[in-house]
């Protein structure tokens, strides 16, 4: 019995951007932007849904009077993560 | 990337997998500088101390050590600055940060408070090196570091049992196998790359 995928992370960019703060304790907007080569605008929507789901916070501060803006994981993220990856596996064992 | 093109269970893999690989280029390497500076700091204060000692100025032989208080002051500066050129945090940084935070609280107690006791300054102190140097090395994986560290443990069973002039050369020998050749080693990995 396959398990069903978690729509919210079977999308490239968001499962990019998963993957990379799984990788790391915290990432800047900025490192999301280099690694995934996505839009700006684009990433700012994909992360606003994984906040929503409560699979990542949003941390804003200023660093030299421009605003920064860093992402965490969180445990929901992390579990949902390792589910998916999970669900993959099971996938690919056929 | 659309945001609602269908992946296969294979790409999904491979976008993981990508990503995790990209992350981990991106960790920030050692440059070795920190190493290298702190090595000779304790170098050049144990060998004036021992000098001065020697040619009976030893009113003023412990005046080298406020060297470290420089060095202590350079290290958070040189930290923050160089925490700020990544725009990530790994979980070593933060590992490192508070194992570092530890042992310098840790090294300025036994040095504060070894009053009665000054013969146990310098082994104690070895032995912290040893602590700092060998969970590091194993955090980070590097094994001239593990090395290092081990060798300081050896170095202080050796230093509890001499005299305390003595001590100074011990300490300096601990930072050069710990600290200096790690260091070193690190720069020139760090050119390479």
């Amino acid at each position: 019995m396959f398990k069903k995928l978690d729509p919210l992370l079977h999308n490239e960019l968001r499962l990019s951007i998963m993957s990379l703060l799984i990788s790391v304790e915290s990432a800047e907007f900025n490192f999301l932007l280099e690694q995934t080569k996505a839009s700006k605008g684009n990433i700012s929507v994909q992360l606003s849904k994984l906040k929503d789901a409560g699979y990542i916070n949003i941390e804003k501060s200023f660093r030299d009077k421009k605003p920064l803006t860093t992402c965490l994981k969180t445990q929901k993220g992390v579990e949902a993560f390792e589910a998916y990856v999970e669900a993959i596996s099971q996938y690919l064992k056929k | 990337m659309e945001t609602d093109k269908t992946m296969t269970p294979e790409q999904s893999l491979q976008v993981i997998s990508n990503m995790v690989s990209s992350a981990k280029e991106s960790f920030a390497k050692d440059s070795g500088f920190i190493w290298i500076m702190w090595g000779w700091i304790v170098v050049i204060a144990s060998s004036s101390q021992f000098i001065m000692l020697q040619i009976d100025m030893g009113k003023w032989s412990s005046l080298p050590w406020t060297l470290t208080i420089l060095g202590a002051i350079y290290t958070v500066i040189y930290s923050i600055k160089e925490a700020k050129k990544v725009n990530i945090k790994t979980h070593i940084d933060e590992f490192m940060k508070y194992l570092w935070m530890g042992f310098g609280i840790s090294i300025f107690m036994v040095i504060g408070f070894c009053k009665d006791h000054q013969e146990l300054i310098i082994p104690m102190s070895i032995i912290l090196y040893g602590l700092g140097t060998f969970v590091s090395g194993g955090a980070l994986k590097f094994k001239p570091l593990m090395i290092g560290g081990f060798s300081c443990w050896i170095i202080a069973l050796a230093a509890f049992n001499v005299e305390m002039i003595y001590q100074l050369p011990l300490i300096a020998i601990a930072v050069i196998v710990s600290y200096l050749i790690p260091g070193y080693i690190l720069k020139s990995q760090y050119k390479k790359a």
